[in-house]
């Protein structure tokens, strides 16, 4: 059984048509970095993933976390997760972590956010950002990864 | 439905975005100098190999172009003032300007014009503001720092050696040189300062800046979050201009003969501070804070596609070409990073040019 069962639509659009197509999700990830750091959480296989400097713990995603990753998969509008207007630049003289946010379909394409700081996601992506903290908190010995 | 009706707003959007590229376009033909990539705030949004980022990109660039007009038009300014000079200093004159020289650069032979502004000094103030003794790094550590950013901005750093020949050409002497100034020290009982610039204003614990318009300000405590260091690009406020970083990322264990330093590993030689003093003085990341096609309008460093870390091995190939891993405007650690190119020299010394943010500090 898929990890995400369900079917998450994007739209390719180029400047002379327009198609939709539907894709099924494997995992969902965010990473964040900085010189000197790294953090990662990754939903993958019914598994979550928690990655601090490169050092990686799995643990079994419980069904009701799962079930709230997938509703707000769902509601996703991949091919527009990369022009989220991102509202803050800290990062750009490190005053802040890199972050991003990828979605792998089952065929092996990647959809990734643009790069945002830290504590600064897109509108758009606020949900799914509350949902990795929550589970990572949850799963992480009750420390905040991010 | 709700799927329809956002597909039908995205195609709005799409082609509402390449009419707006267009627009910025015309605009740039209205001065000598090419602007047409400038950036101030996106990401190259290539996120989904489907080819229409570009169009998404300058959407995003023009949306925040008209939420914040002031900051852009600053950003703008400053970038087109940094292009001018380097025009100017371009041997065929590209650019139209004729610069301060137009003569061989003494300092730097391989450097083909003189820019007319001399060996740059920067006097320096630190503020080392302590939670604990150990924080209150000694001055013989202050020292080892200001030494490892002259050699560093003058190639006279002893690893210089190991620029690949396929970069050596490129390593710069920026003929900027520091002098320190004076040290303040603070007993503080904040542990963790973060980085909204609390250490920079005594209302909030910290210190203030002393005569910023013609000193660099440059702060040791300690930021937690794991955040080394930062730094405010010129242009910003006068009140919070200089750079921060942590004190056990302050100097280099090179100097440290008593063994005293307090100094954390692998970020022990000194560099987090040249990495900020060159953000400081409008160094950008050498990977453009974005993928392949976002630069660091920098022309001789290769494009890349995101940050390097650690010491990585040679040659490391991103964007069709190999990255200059060791530049210090990478994240690579600390005995890893050994050059400023040519190009970054001409970038930091232009805002000391004439009309530049930085010109009050000559």
């Amino acid at each position: 059984m898929d990890f995400f069962n369900y079917l998450a639509m994007i739209m390719i659009v180029s400047c002379t048509s327009i198609v939709q197509e539907e894709v099924k999700v494997s995992s969902v990830s965010f990473e964040s970095a900085t010189r000197g750091g790294y953090k990662s959480i990754t939903m993958y296989e019914r598994k979550v993933i928690i990655n601090t400097n490169h050092s990686a713990e799995s643990f079994l995603l419980k069904a009701g976390d799962l079930d709230q990753f997938s509703a707000v998969i769902s509601e996703l509008e991949l091919t527009s997760l990369g022009s989220y207007h991102v509202p803050n630049q800290d990062r750009h003289r490190d005053a802040a972590w890199h972050s991003n946010i990828v979605v792998y379909s089952e065929d092996s394409i990647s959809y990734q956010s643009q790069t945002f700081d830290n504590d600064q996601a897109p509108a758009e992506l606020q949900e799914l950002m509350e949902l990795f903290t929550d589970i990572s908190i949850k799963y992480n010995r009750g420390k905040k990864l991010f | 439905m709700k799927k329809i009706l956002m597909m039908l707003t995205a195609s709005v959007v799409f082609f509402a975005a390449c009419e707006e590229t267009q627009e910025v376009s015309k605009l740039d033909q209205e001065v000598a100098v090419d602007m047409s990539d400038f950036y101030a705030h996106t990401d190259d949004g290539d996120a989904n190999g489907r080819g229409e980022a570009k169009c998404h990109s300058m959407h995003v660039l023009n949306k925040q172009l008209s939420e914040n007009p002031g900051l852009y038009d600053k950003m703008y300014n400053i970038e087109k003032n940094a292009r001018k000079f380097m025009n100017a200093k371009k041997p065929d004159g590209v650019g139209g300007g004729n610069g301060g020289g137009g003569g061989t650069d003494p300092v730097d032979p391989v450097d083909p014009v003189d820019d007319g502004l001399g060996s740059i000094s920067i006097p320096v103030y630190v503020h080392v503001i302590y939670a604990n003794s150990q924080e209150n790094i000694s001055d013989a550590q202050i020292n080892s720092q200001m030494a490892v950013l002259n050699a560093d901005f003058a190639k006279t750093n002893g690893d210089a050696g190991s620029i690949p020949s396929e970069f050596a050409g490129l390593a710069a002497d920026t003929d900027v040189n520091f002098t320190l100034a004076g040290v303040t020290r603070k007993s503080s009982s904040t542990t963790a300062w973060g980085t909204n610039n609390a250490m920079k204003k005594s209302s909030q614990g910290g210190v203030d800046a002393i005569t910023p318009e013609t000193h660099m300000n440059m702060w040791i405590c300690n930021i937690g979050g794991g955040i080394l260091g930062y730094a405010q690009f010129p242009g910003g406020a006068l009140e919070t201009d200089g750079v921060v970083f942590s004190p056990q990322y302050c100097g280099s264990s090179d100097f440290d003969t008593q063994g005293n330093f307090f100094l954390d590993a692998p970020f022990d030689k000194g560099r987090t501070a040249t990495h900020e003093v060159g953000h400081y003085l409008n160094l950008r990341h050498i990977w453009g804070d974005g993928r392949c096609r976002q630069d660091d309008f920098v022309a001789d460093t290769p494009s890349s596609d995101a940050p390097n870390y650690g010491c990585p091995s040679y040659p490391t190939v991103n964007c069709k070409s190999t990255d200059m891993t060791m530049n210090y405007m990478d994240y690579t650690n600390d005995a890893c990073m050994t050059m400023f190119s040519e190009g970054q020299k001409s970038r930091m010394r232009s805002i000391f040019a004439a009309g530049g943010p930085r010109a009050t500090m000559l």
